[in-house]
């Protein structure tokens, strides 16, 4: 049984993943126009960043059939400076008029989204394979 | 080992853990669809498979025990962030292992059946 559970804990990570991504995304869009963020100055776009670790503690290692989970690293602010736009009668316009506003381009955030949802969706489809195949082996014998 | 279970039984057994592993590796790729650098894995079934058809015709004398190879996917294809899952390749490879497990999974219950009706003399 401990492999199903190893298998389910592969997939239902790369759920939890997916759904982390497309939380910072919905931040990302809701915030796309925040001149006024809590560290001060426009909101920062965030990022996240995956990476992949075994599965298996050190003993299962050794079998070398263990699968990599995908963890999220890191939720890290965009290098990318804010937009300036002109708009002198905003309050937090500077002295040229110019209003910094975050760094985010809704259009690529929404493509980021779509990506997501489709990984997201795989990992469910995973898992629905996973129950098949575990309730069809609970056949035998009956 | 003797069993009352015959070399079949236990290469289908073999064949049917082989398929779990294979999907192990197949939610593994799934996972890390959007990982940059990481390598596509795959479980070389159909080569273990061939191998244990390879063996001498009639009975062998104890199963051929079947240890799943698990190497890197060698149709992946490098993307410009470095991984290689393709992600519909997966889940065609994903659908044809379910079918596999679940056709394995079928003969085996057949064959333990066909064992019962001997037992009870039916």
């Amino acid at each position: 049984m401990d492999g199903e559970l190893t298998t389910l804990g592969i997939s239902a990570a790369g759920l939890t993943a997916q759904r982390t991504r497309m939380n910072v995304l919905a931040e990302n869009l809701a915030n796309a126009e925040t001149t006024r963020s809590e560290d001060g100055g426009p909101y920062q776009r965030k990022l996240v960043v995956l990476g992949s670790e075994p599965a298996a503690s050190f003993g299962q290692a050794l079998e070398a059939a263990q699968g990599n989970l995908v963890k999220v690293q890191e939720i890290a602010p965009s290098t990318e400076p804010p937009r300036l736009v002109y708009m002198p009668a905003h309050p937090d316009a500077n002295a040229e008029g110019y209003v910094a506003l975050p760094n985010i381009n809704p259009v690529l955030e929404m493509v980021d989204l779509l990506a997501a949802t489709r990984a997201y969706e795989a990992n469910v489809t995973a898992v629905q394979a996973l129950k098949a195949m575990t309730n069809k082996a609970l056949e035998i014998g009956r | 080992m003797a069993t009352i279970f015959d070399p079949t039984s236990g290469l289908l057994s073999e064949m049917i853990r082989a398929t779990a592993v294979r999907h192990r590796i197949l939610a593994s790729n799934l996972a890390n669809v959007e990982t940059p650098g990481y390598e596509a894995q795959e479980v070389a079934f159909d080569k273990l498979l061939a191998e244990a058809q390879g063996q001498p015709a009639g009975r062998p004398a104890a199963p051929p025990g079947i240890r799943p190879v698990v190497r890197a996917d060698p149709d992946g294809v490098s993307r410009r962030d470095g991984n290689t899952v393709d992600l519909d390749r997966q889940m065609v490879k994903m659908a044809e292992n379910t079918l596999w497990h679940n056709g394995l999974v079928q003969i085996l219950a057949q064959r333990l059946n066909v064992m019962k009706a001997a037992i009870k003399g039916q």
